[in-house]
């Protein structure tokens, strides 16, 4: 595993505090959680690092990686739920533990909510006296006034007539949102959601993210969900986290993340990739089978580096029309408008030829498998937006995004 | 069938193997029997097999290790007499070895505490009992109401059993005595305190009588004893007071209320008088010495009609296989020889008169037997076991 | 399901599983229905028992049932959650351990404590002498020989029912339940009992249950502490009054209790069922450090030092004094009878509820679910009754085969089931056929139908499906089945007295006829061997369960 610079990680807290998203600038300051140098050994095996990160009041914040990087179980340190072994955690200010000074507040003490992966709803208890758990022994007008909030929330999220049913006879989506209003319900200072969408099918998880998110924003609950779904986090999220490698690799706004990957392994987590590896030559290029790749100044000629290009960088610069129709209608107007100037905006100045090995429609997109004539023992992963599909041995011609294309420094 | 090559399933295997080993040794043994019975008549397997298939299946491993001797040889040498017994096999055992050392005859037992008598009546005519040997005469009394006795004609018996230890037709005989005594705290318990079984129940003796549960077979004759000589009222009050006077709830044996008086939680108990000779000479319990040490005997009523005694007696079944050989056991078991090692071994009283009981009973005292028929007594047994629960003396 | 997986087994395989159901299921109840016949003729036992001392009687057997069931389900699901949802030092031993006190018979505590805590024992001894009081009436000390004391000893040896079945409840349960119970707010032990206990209430129903019904038709603990419950009625009418109708009217009164009780049970818990595994079961335990580790383990020391050290130093101390004595009783022998006679048992009654429970899986008419309900019922019997029943019903079939052969060939061939090892083995699986189908059937439960479908369509034929997919996913219902059997039969007194053949003894009766006579001590070396017969089985049955925890502890990572 290679280890990153610290020096990436101190940048977290900070684009953290500062806080990309309008509502996260307004409430700048007010930090709702606040984790410093957490480490964690699991069986002698080191899962992670001096991890820390600040969380602002109303912020929703995402741990993206995937799956056995430490996510859940750094979760689970915030809750209470395993014992801190080095590092500090505070919750609005106050330390809820600290390996140094030994605190420890157990989970019941630090107002913390959670969602758990398999919504873990009492199977002896209905729906409503589920979400009524966590309100016991509160008494007088704020018992009153969370009773309402129930009710409202149970009639405007269709859950009105299922308030006595039992658990196990709810559908996925019924349960999960059960167990966010469960979480919810003694309004706590910090939601915890561990993949909670991973439970459903896709089709209602798109659904139930939108549902979930107006939950949440509507309370108005800091929110920190662990999730190894890139579209889930970048669409819910004001803050992504990326974890691996034993750490927080990266954390910024969606756009930042995608746009502008530290490395492989972050990029490796938003898509399909082509890898080209070689030398930087004597002009600044990176030779590979799709051109010889323009690097950034702080790669030195002869120094090695690996291209990671999406397969999304790839556009087709001519379609016939039995070959497409809809979406490529647009992209062959794309392609004689691009002709006529020359080059389209935004794309390396050559096209990359190459045959056709495979075409797969995807409904959104396409996918194709093509040998670059550069190459042809190759393959190249290209996902074409609409219908694009070529036969099988057809000779295409596609430019490259520049926008698709990263340049890493590679190791010799 | 990972299940047997997992660790557990190594362990069933060695259980699995050493079963079938044993099964096979019994198969083996079972079908020379059957075929050497039948004779080779196929038949009865078949029919055996129709009428119980499964329990067949079932026997894959577990066949019978009794069966029946198709031909009882009349010659005593190999002849068997089977003893269904009420009583310890190691009580009655060195007068059984003597029985077979005389005889020729072998004896086997089979004991328990229940269901004899239902065992007995379920088998009928196949069973494979010649004698019961019994603790008690209530139970003989009960096989006798069952029918499962049968009447045995011995002038030997007749002359060796007083007639009030025996059933009037024959059917039963007493083998050995028990007093039912009084025994009490040597210091604690003045001379004359106590004469009569009645005196349990007397205001002086408050919170000072041990007994063990009154539905106990011994207690109950005593107490129908007493219905037949005062009458029910009479018993009933005698039950009341007692049960003012106890120390504690009933519990325990017949030793544990020597042991009660012995340590101090009470000063009189009823007790059968072989158990008193058992503490008396107990090697291997020392301290059991010290109990009986610690007492002395009163045979209650020696003024009057006399100590209830008990028995413990024998029967030949109505369905036995051997009659003879039971009825030769039981003159055995009243022979001189046998009732001196009664004495000697359990220090009971021989009812054979003339012969005399070990030293150390003698020592106690003379015994005045109660010469009420013991018939006279079982009649009123149930009656004394409802009288003990109305009374509530155990609750 | 039944429904779903019926047509999987169409056919003359099904057939013959259902009629090896119903002659198992027949040949099981055959004593049961003796002991109706039994009580078919008149006594007045009943109306007597009315008039006089039942209502104490009843008083008795309820107070000892809710003071047992109160206690074995604090020891149980007490012990049970600690050693599920925390680590301490010991808490590998606890594990199994805790299940230990199952093997030692109940009858032998009570003699091992009367010993030790009556006038003359150890205990008030010491007092005596550290205080100088000189007689009973100098200083209060509790009767051993009373309801409280058979209380303690009924629970002390029953509990690691609860432990067991809750253990494996408590292993089951998502760990995320308990989890959300905190952050929504409940310290541990509340939470343990808003969300863990009743969560895995089935289980621990089902383990009270066994226990209770080990209570009602206990004997030898009662009778020696002179409680005098129901079932010591029974046998008062029984052997005191000489009248087994009357007796046996009594033993179907209690049977129609115990069967309500049962009923009661299943019917609160139908009004609700779930599924209580989740994708990530218990998972590790919380760590306890300092004085919550050492309470913690004091806890479940408590109850196995009571309910097993104990007995068995004592135990030990008698052997070492009276060795010689015991081996020359056969002691070997008897071993060997013993393990034998619960080999035997065991094997059979998982085979039976094996068969019993596939049946009422694939075919599921009314017909063989009631059959195999009734198979269950011989637990809920006096061991002496039940006992008495086959011995009439088997000395009947005997009689049958008899008269026939007499008729036939003219001859009889004598007792060829009553009195022989057959009806002694009939007699245990009649007994303990209960505890073997309970673990099957949940076995059987666990496994989806999804799976019989699967391996239908991979060209199974339903016999093969049974071995290839059912018999290897039951090994542990399976083998939990024969060791508990297997454990009861080895313990098992009142049956074997009344069934066994001409000299064979084994370790519990030789133990018996020596302790009746008050030479309990000479006995020592036979009970240590009753006890250890069933420790072995024990330890095994507690490390196979863990299995699947310890599968799932290594899948979460």
């Amino acid at each position: 595993m290679n280890r990153h610079e610290t020096g990436s990680r101190t940048e977290v807290g900070d684009v953290a505090a500062d806080g990309r998203s309008p509502a996260c600038a307004r409430l700048q300051g007010l930090d709702v959680l606040q984790v410093e140098g957490l480490a964690h050994r699991v069986d002698g095996r080191q899962l992670f690092a001096d991890v820390s990160f600040r969380l602002g009041l109303g912020m929703f914040a995402s741990l993206l990686g995937p799956s056995g990087c430490g996510k859940t179980t750094l979760l689970r340190l915030i809750a209470g739920l395993e014992p801190l072994q080095q590092g500090r955690i505070s919750l609005g200010g106050q330390p809820v533990a600290d390996a140094e000074s030994g605190v420890f507040l157990p989970p019941e003490a630090r107002r913390v909510g959670m969602v758990f992966q398999d919504f873990a709803l009492f199977p002896h208890l209905t729906v409503r006296q589920n979400i009524l758990f966590g309100l016991r022994g509160r008494s007088g007008r704020d018992c009153r006034a969370r009773l309402a909030w129930v009710e409202e929330m149970l009639e405007r999220f269709g859950l009105a007539h299922r308030a006595d049913a039992w658990p196990a006879n709810l559908s996925g989506g019924e349960q999960q949102r059960v167990a966010l209003l469960r979480a919810l319900a003694p309004q706590p200072a910090l939601l915890l959601l561990d993949e909670p969408f991973s439970s459903l099918d896709v089709a209602r998880r798109l659904e139930m993210r939108e549902e979930m998110l107006e939950i949440i924003r509507m309370s108005g609950t800091t929110a920190l969900m662990v999730t190894h779904d890139a579209q889930e986090a970048l669409f819910m999220s004001d803050l992504v986290m990326i974890m691996g490698h034993g750490g927080i690799v990266q954390a910024g706004t969606p756009t930042e993340v995608y746009e502008q990957p530290v490395d492989p392994f972050v990029m490796s987590l938003f898509g399909h990739m082509n890898v080209f590896a070689g030398r930087v030559d004597a002009e600044g290029r990176l030779p590979t089978p799709i051109g010889a790749l323009p690097v950034p100044p702080s790669l030195q000629p002869g120094q090695r580096a690996e291209a990671h290009v999406r397969a999304s960088a790839f556009l087709p610069v001519d379609a016939s029309p039995e070959e497409g129709q809809g979406a490529l209608v647009e992209t062959a107007a794309m392609a004689t408008a691009a002709l006529a100037q020359g080059v389209p905006p935004g794309v390396f100045p050559w096209q990359v030829r190459g045959r056709v090995l495979s075409a797969h429609f995807m409904g959104g997109s396409s996918h194709l498998h093509v040998a670059p004539e550069e190459a042809p023992d190759q393959v190249l992963h290209m996902q074409a937006p609409g219908r694009f599909l070529p036969r099988s041995g057809a000779t295409c011609s596609f430019w490259l995004r520049r926008n698709g294309v990263f340049i890493f420094p590679a190791g010799d | 069938m990972r299940i047997w090559h997992s660790k557990g399933g190594k362990v069933c295997r060695v259980w699995v193997s050493a079963a079938l080993a044993a099964g096979r040794l019994w198969r083996e043994e079972f079908i020379m029997r059957l075929v050497r019975r039948v004779a080779g008549r196929r038949a009865l397997l078949a029919g055996l097999a129709v009428v119980f298939p499964v329990g067949m299946a079932m026997l894959a491993g577990v066949m019978p290790v009794q069966a029946q001797p198709a031909q009882q040889p009349t010659a005593g040498a190999g002849q068997v007499v089977t003893v269904y017994s009420y009583r310890q096999p190691f009580l009655i055992r060195p007068v059984l070895e003597a029985f077979t050392r005389r005889t020729g005859i072998k004896v086997r037992t089979a004991f328990a505490r229940k269901g004899l008598l239902e065992r007995l009546r379920a088998e009928g005519e196949n069973t494979p009992a010649d004698v019961v040997i019994t603790a008690d005469f209530a139970r003989l009394w009960a096989l006798k109401k069952a029918g499962l006795l049968r009447p045995v004609e011995s002038e030997v018996l007749r002359k060796a059993v007083p007639a009030h230890l025996r059933d009037e037709e024959g059917q039963w005989f007493g083998l050995t005595k028990r007093a039912r005594i009084i025994v009490a705290h040597k210091d604690r318990v003045k001379d004359g305190e106590i004469a009569r079984y009645a005196d349990l129940a007397a205001p002086h003796m408050k919170g000072r009588v041990c007994i063990r549960s009154g539905k106990h077979p011994y207690n109950v004759a005593l107490f129908a004893s007493m219905i037949a000589h005062d009458g029910r009222d009479a018993t009933r009050d005698f039950l009341k007071g007692l049960k003012a006077n106890l120390a504690r709830k009933p519990q325990g044996n017949d030793r544990a209320q020597a042991r009660a008086i012995h340590e101090g939680v009470c000063d009189v108990a009823l007790l059968n008088s072989y158990y008193l000779g058992k503490m008396a000479t107990n090697e291997k319990k020392p301290e059991q010495k010290e109990w009986y040490g610690s007492l002395k005997v009163i045979f209650p009523e020696a003024q009057g009609r006399g100590t209830h005694v008990n028995i413990s007696g024998g029967a030949v079944v109505k369905h036995a296989k051997n009659p003879q050989a039971g009825q030769k056991l039981l003159e055995f078991m009243v022979s001189e020889e046998a009732q001196r090692m009664y004495a000697a071994l359990n220090h009971e009283y021989p009812v054979r008169p003339g012969v005399q009981p070990s030293e150390l009973v003698r020592s106690w005292g003379e015994l005045r037997e109660d010469r009420l028929p013991l018939t006279e007594i079982a009649r009123r047994s149930r009656e004394a076991a409802r009288l003990v629960d109305e009374v509530g003396l155990d609750h | 399901m039944a429904a779903a997986s019926a047509p999987a087994g169409r056919g003359g395989g099904l057939r013959l599983l259902r009629i090896g159901a119903l002659v198992a299921a027949g040949l099981v109840v055959l004593p049961l229905l003796a002991v109706v016949v039994m009580a078919a003729s008149f006594s007045d036992a009943l109306p007597h028992l009315w008039r006089t001392v039942m209502p104490q009687l009843a008083l008795n057997t309820l107070l000892l049932m809710a003071g047992v069931g109160i206690s074995v389900i604090m020891l149980g699901c007490g012990a049970a959650w600690l050693v599920v949802r925390y680590r301490f030092p010991g808490h590998g031993i606890m594990q199994w351990a805790l299940a230990l006190p199952l093997a030692v018979p109940g009858y032998l505590v009570a003699f091992i404590y009367t010993d030790l805590l009556e006038y003359a024992g150890p205990v008030q001894k010491a007092l005596r002498e550290l205080f100088g009081w000189q007689g009973p009436r100098d200083y209060y000390f509790p009767e051993i020989r009373s309801l409280p004391g058979a209380v303690m000893v009924l629970s002390l040896t029953l509990y690691p029912y609860v432990y067991l079945l809750a253990r494996v409840a408590f292993m089951a349960q998502s760990a995320s339940l308990l989890e959300a119970a905190r952050l929504l707010g409940r310290k541990p032990w509340p939470a343990f009992f808003a969300v863990a206990l009743p969560v895995a209430w089935p289980a621990v129903a089902a383990g009270t249950a066994l226990a209770l019904m080990e209570v009602l038709n206990d004997f030898g603990v009662v009778d020696f502490f002179a409680v005098p419950t129901f079932t010591a009625g029974i046998f008062d009418v029984w052997l005191n009054m000489n009248d087994a109708a009357g007796a046996a009217q009594l033993a179907l009164v209690l049977l129609v209790f115990t069967l309500l009780l049962i009923l009661l049970e299943r019917m609160a818990r139908r009004r609700r069922r779930f599924d209580t595994a989740g994708p990530r079961a218990a998972g590790r335990g919380w760590r306890l450090r300092g004085w919550k580790a050492a309470l913690a383990l004091a806890a479940c020391l408590l109850p196995v030092v009571l309910g097993f050290v104990l007995p068995v130093a004592v135990l030990l101390m008698h052997a070492a004094r009276f060795w010689q004595e015991s081996l020359q009783q056969g002691l070997m022998e008897q071993l060997f009878n013993t393990l034998l006679l619960a080999s035997v048992v065991s094997l059979t009654a998982a085979l039976l509820a094996l068969v019993l429970a596939f049946a009422a899986r694939l075919d599921g008419s009314a017909t063989v679910r009631g059959a195999v309900r009734l198979a269950g019922i011989g637990y809920a019997m006096p061991g002496a009754m039940l006992a008495v029943g086959l011995l009439m019903a088997l000395a009947w079939a005997d009689g049958l085969i008899n008269d026939a052969a007499r008729a036939w060939l003219g001859m009889a061939p004598g007792l060829l089931l009553s009195g022989t090892m057959f009806a002694l083995a009939h007699g245990h699986v009649s007994r303990f056929l209960a505890l073997a189908l309970g673990s099957i059937e949940s076995g059987l439960a666990r496994i989806s139908p999804s799976m019989e479908a699967a391996a239908r369509t991979l060209g199974a034929r339903p016999a093969e499906v049974l071995r290839r997919v059912h018999l290897p996913m039951l090994r542990g219902s399976v083998l939990t089945a024969l060791l508990i059997v297997f454990v009861d039969s080895v313990k098992e007194l009142p049956m074997t007295l009344l069934l066994r053949p001409f000299g064979f003894s084994t370790l519990a009766t030789q133990t018996y006829q020596f302790a009746s006579d008050e030479m309990f001590e000479e006995a020592a070396l036979g009970a240590l061997f009753i006890v250890m017969a069933g420790i072995i089985p024990l330890i095994l049955l507690v490390r196979a369960m863990n299995a699947p925890s310890s599968q799932s502890e290594t899948a979460r990572f």
